[in-house]
């Protein structure tokens, strides 16, 4: 088989599987994401893309009446899915003109790479791959580091839209975490942080989600989410979670209504992205389809899917930097540990 | 035994292993063999990947399955065969409508429809023309349309999108086209 495999790979305090799916047209995938030997994630994905472009003067690309594309899985909306090239594939309009750029097989599209920690950083196990999506490329990569911190990063390259060159649009790229905290499941909480004020105590606060429903970033409240297991817990007595960090260079639109979506395991081929974007090329389905019905916090916990959306306004510098290619520009989050990893022990590679 | 890898990982490795020809052959074997007398007389059988679900039980590995994913254009019906590791279906699941990624075997049947008219086929025959594929607007009946973007590179220079097709194949016809335009970027 050429596509659809798990391929183990290792480092930096980490084990992790990655594959690419056959027929989605999803990108790169995680699996069994595993830290000093207790699992942290079932599964991390990048499925899909919604871009949104300022209109009306498109072109017809993208078409009206939405001016927005539903990129990557189930596409639709003059959409692409995320077609697999070699690694060493050019940054360009290349691989959009040509097929000689695909990937044959997975492992001509991924790289893995091991860095060791040096003076400033933890040390890093990191799988990428890159993909055609129409004459867009996307970057999809997933760092691992030795201080038990998930980074998922996409990187956006390839060319402008070759018919609406000077046009400014949103790339809005959606995560489906689905984090199993030392594989308890189905026993994990998601809380709200919410920083309230410079006054102790209560300055700092963390609420429980109660139902599944879409939540929306605050900077100003320095707001953060987690998913909390409720049984197994660190050495010091307290219950092991994950944190979502999540930066906001950009906003919400109508396009890309929310921040991160709380949902349910359901299966591994079903809600995975799916279906968004029917309606009207937008995220909304998310809402009203994937991210409805109850949790379960104060009794016996729930097996928690996060949906993320990490996003870039793009001005393109059509006469400029990017007239002939657009170099690749990262956003990324984080996922990162609280009271799970055990830094600093003799032998750990900080 | 790497140190970084979990228990329960370790548990999945015999689950995990990857898919054999001979698993796969067997396994759409045993999904036309289900499903052949619902199938319409214009279908694809796309493959077959695995498929590992979380198990009931967190302590014990899940087990190793096939989905066997076959598009029935005749019937406009996506779905999934899941054959589990001794060749027997487990169940049926209706995709209800999402759509897989294109194949190349489809993007060149959606051509060869086309192309047949000549409104598209004057583009195809442009020099250094190429054709790239999207995802056309939706339809309620979950027919399989693919949509077409005609292109143009000229010494070495890309034209911007000159025209968009969208086909159905699951009427093997010809459904929209329209020619673009580009905006003057240099200004």
């Amino acid at each position: 088989m050429s596509f659809g495999n798990y391929h183990n790979v290792s480092g930096a305090g980490w084990s992790v599987y990655w594959r690419i799916p056959t027929f989605n047209g999803s990108g790169l995938e995680v699996w069994w994401a595993d830290f000093q030997g207790h699992r942290v994630m079932w599964r991390g994905s990048a499925p899909f893309a919604i871009v949104p472009y300022h209109h009306p003067n498109t072109n017809g690309e993208p078409p009206g009446p939405h001016f927005s594309y539903k990129d990557g899985i189930d596409t639709h909306c003059g959409g692409a899915p995320f077609r697999a090239l070699r690694h060493s594939a050019p940054n360009s309009g290349a691989p959009w003109q040509s097929s000689a750029f695909d990937a044959t097989t997975d492992t001509d599209a991924v790289v893995v790479t091991v860095t060791p920690a040096d003076d400033f950083d933890p040390a890093r196990l990191t799988i990428t791959a890159k993909f055609q999506c129409g004459w867009y490329q996307y970057v999809h990569s997933w760092e691992f580091d030795s201080y038990g911190a998930i980074h998922p990063r996409v990187a956006m390259g390839g060319m402008l839209n070759p018919n609406c060159p000077t046009k400014s649009h949103f790339h809005n790229f959606y995560f489906r975490i689905d984090l199993d905290i030392d594989g308890q499941f189905p026993h994990d909480v998601c809380e709200i942080f919410n920083h309230n004020s410079l006054n102790d105590p209560n300055g700092d606060k963390w609420d429980p989600v109660l139902k599944q429903m879409k939540l929306l970033a605050n900077p100003d409240t320095s707001r953060k989410w987690r998913v909390r297991n409720t049984i197994s817990k660190n050495r010091a007595g307290e219950f092991k979670s994950y944190e979502i960090e999540l930066p906001q260079l950009s906003g919400r639109t109508p396009f890309s209504t929310g921040d991160v979506w709380v949902t349910i395991y359901r299966g591994d081929n079903i809600q995975q992205g799916e279906g968004v974007g029917l309606s009207d090329c937008s995220d909304k389905e998310l809402e009203t389809s994937y991210a409805v019905g109850p949790l379960h916090p104060g009794t016996t916990g729930d097996d928690i899917v996060l949906w993320v959306v990490i996003r870039a306004h793009h001005e393109p510098r059509f006469n400029g930097e990017e007239a002939n290619f657009l170099p690749y520009h990262y956003e990324e989050f984080s996922i990162v540990p609280r009271s799970f990893a055990e830094l600093g022990k003799p032998g750990h590679e900080g | 035994m790497k140190q970084e890898m979990s228990r329960l990982t370790r548990d999945l490795a015999k689950v995990i292993l990857p898919l054999k020809r001979r698993e796969e052959r067997a396994a759409i074997k045993a999904a036309k063999i289900r499903v052949g007398s619902e199938l319409s007389d214009h279908y694809r059988i796309f493959g077959a990947e695995l498929r590992i679900d979380k198990p009931s039980d967190p302590t014990k590995a899940p087990p190793r399955m096939i989905a066997v994913l076959i598009v029935d254009y005749g019937n406009r019906r996506n779905f999934e065969v899941l054959v589990d590791g001794k060749s027997k279906v487990v169940r049926v699941v209706d995709l209800h409508g999402a759509q897989p990624a294109y194949t190349r075997e489809e993007i060149e049947e959606a051509r060869a429809i086309a192309e047949q008219d000549s409104r598209v086929g004057r583009f195809a025959k442009l020099k250094g023309s190429f054709v790239s594929e999207f995802g056309p607007e939706r339809t309620g009946d979950h027919s399989r349309r693919i949509g077409l973007r005609y292109a143009q590179v000229l010494k070495g220079r890309l034209s911007s999108v000159l025209a968009r097709a969208v086909v159905d194949l699951s009427d093997r016809k010809l459904v929209d086209f329209e020619e673009t335009t580009a905006e003057d970027a240099t200004r």
